[in-house]
């Protein structure tokens, strides 16, 4: 018996002994909510600006209806291995968990608590978002291409008392690797990750730009003392929903009859005005 | 498409993929329960966006990825029950009673499991994407989200490990270790 099929006959079931489970009564009832329950529009999906989106991701908090650990036989369990004031860490399997219970912690007391596991080359960075960013900001740049690091904030308060956010990464990270986490910005300091600028609060709000020509939508944002630049969002080429971010682009590309898919704000008193190309627009190499 | 069309399309994706999906959580999972939450949670996600998913073989293999990440989630301790499925749970109560038999010789099956267990988490589910949902490198690739080429050399690597963790859990295992990897190797 060779190792393939030594691991094979260690499954509890295969798909053959299956056949007939798609009809059971238990698959219909399943079947039956299911389809009682609404079906979310399609939206646009965001995707980061050129140079971020390799950095960043966008972590959207979600209701949780219950917290229970699971852990599957095969899987680890968890176990504390650290904490200070301003992190805990777990060891979770093949994870590390962290659980911050301080807005602002200091850098010093962090590379302690990463050194204490091992996690020399580990480094945690807050970035200014806007206040009204819903859902959490969380990137992670590597150069371990095993590495994998996971947004959990939504549920920490679960873990760990007064936990603030939280993140889990593979243990056995090779060389640096650095975590970004969103903080709220202070008054005035310009955001490191986009926010929309028709948010109440953001420098056009409650201005909807959505839909209107790329000419009308710079005149309403320089009505409001504010400059403009512009990006535009090419559809992806393979089919798939979403759309690929040109950044930084003159204003002598812009089709000023093209329409503006959506206005960012870094709060720097400059509005991104995303643009989606015309049909006889030609992307640039990459797009 | 209209809500009918999205109901249409998605019963027929349900049918032709349960199967795979409620394999693929009964592997994985240590309780009828949780697996029952997997494959609920799977398809309520797969129906919430209903215009994402795929048609033909890979709307399963996002399927896979989808249930993957729902795993996950149990596995961090994050539980979302969307749906009541008690029947479901019952009928795959019955199906791990079915198959408790396995466990019946355990002792012939601890230096496997041993070695398992010393695997991560990553590697073990390569090695379950190929073997036990039978996935070739392209499609694992589509699953886990990388290219064709990084799912091939993590499975020859996984499937390295595991043949040295098959071999210090029981030595004997050997010379059965041996071919398979210098085969994956070419």
């Amino acid at each position: 018996m060779n190792n393939d099929q030594i691991f094979r006959n260690r499954a509890r079931v295969l798909d053959e002994d299956l056949t007939g489970r798609a009809s059971t009564a238990g698959a219909d009832a399943l079947l039956a909510r299911i389809v009682s329950l609404e079906p979310a529009p399609a939206r646009r999906r965001r995707l980061m600006p050129a140079p971020r989106r390799a950095l960043l991701g966008l972590a959207v908090a979600a209701a949780l209806a219950g917290a229970i650990v699971v852990g599957p036989s095969l899987f680890g369990t968890s176990e504390r291995v650290y904490a200070s004031q301003a992190v805990t860490i777990d060891r979770v399997g093949d994870e590390y968990a962290f659980y911050f219970t301080e807005g602002d912690p200091d850098p010093a007391e962090l590379k302690k608590a990463f050194h204490k596991v091992g996690l020399d080359n580990l480094t945690v960075k807050l970035i200014p978002v806007s206040p009204r960013q819903p859902g959490s900001v969380f990137g992670f740049e590597k150069s371990d291409p095993d590495a994998k690091a996971t947004f959990t904030g939504d549920s920490c308060p679960e873990r760990v008392e007064d936990c603030i956010t939280a993140f889990s990464v593979t243990a056995d990270i090779e060389g640096p690797a650095e975590v970004r986490l969103g903080r709220p910005a202070k008054p005035g300091e310009k955001y490191a990750f986009p926010a929309d600028a028709d948010w109440p609060g953001e420098a056009l709000a409650g201005v909807n730009l959505q839909g209107r020509s790329a000419a009308e939508a710079a005149r309403v944002v320089r009505e409001h003392h504010l400059k403009v630049s512009y990006a535009l969002d090419w559809p992806l080429r393979n089919g798939d929903q979403g759309w690929r971010v040109e950044e930084d682009v003159p204003v002598s590309r812009i089709d000023p009859g093209w329409q503006v898919a959506r206005a960012d704000t870094y709060n720097d008193g400059v509005i991104v005005l995303h643009v989606v190309p015309g049909p006889s627009a030609t992307p640039p190499p990459g797009f | 498409m209209n809500e009918e069309d999205d109901r249409s399309r998605f019963e027929a994706i349900y049918r032709r993929t349960h199967e795979k999906i409620l394999g693929y959580a009964v592997r994985r999972c240590s309780s009828p329960e949780d697996a029952a939450d997997v494959v609920a949670e799977t398809y309520v996600i797969a129906w919430r966006r209903i215009a994402e998913l795929p048609d033909g073989d890979a709307g399963r293999l996002w399927l896979y990825g989808v249930a993957r990440r729902v795993l996950a989630n149990h596995r961090r301790g994050e539980r979302r029950r969307l749906t009541r499925h008690t029947e479901l749970t019952d009928e795959i109560e019955h199906l791990y009673a079915a198959t408790s038999h396995q466990n019946e010789h355990q002792s012939e099956h601890a230096g496997v499991d041993e070695a398992m267990s010393t695997l991560s988490d990553a590697d073990r589910e390569l090695l379950a994407l190929a073997l036990w949902e039978g996935l070739d490198p392209g499609e694992i690739a589509q699953v886990l989200g990388c290219s064709r080429n990084a799912a091939r050399i993590r499975l020859h690597r996984a499937r390295k490990r595991f043949a040295r963790a098959l071999e210090q859990a029981r030595p004997s295992a050997r010379s059965a270790s041996q071919p398979l990897v210098e085969k994956e190797a070419r």
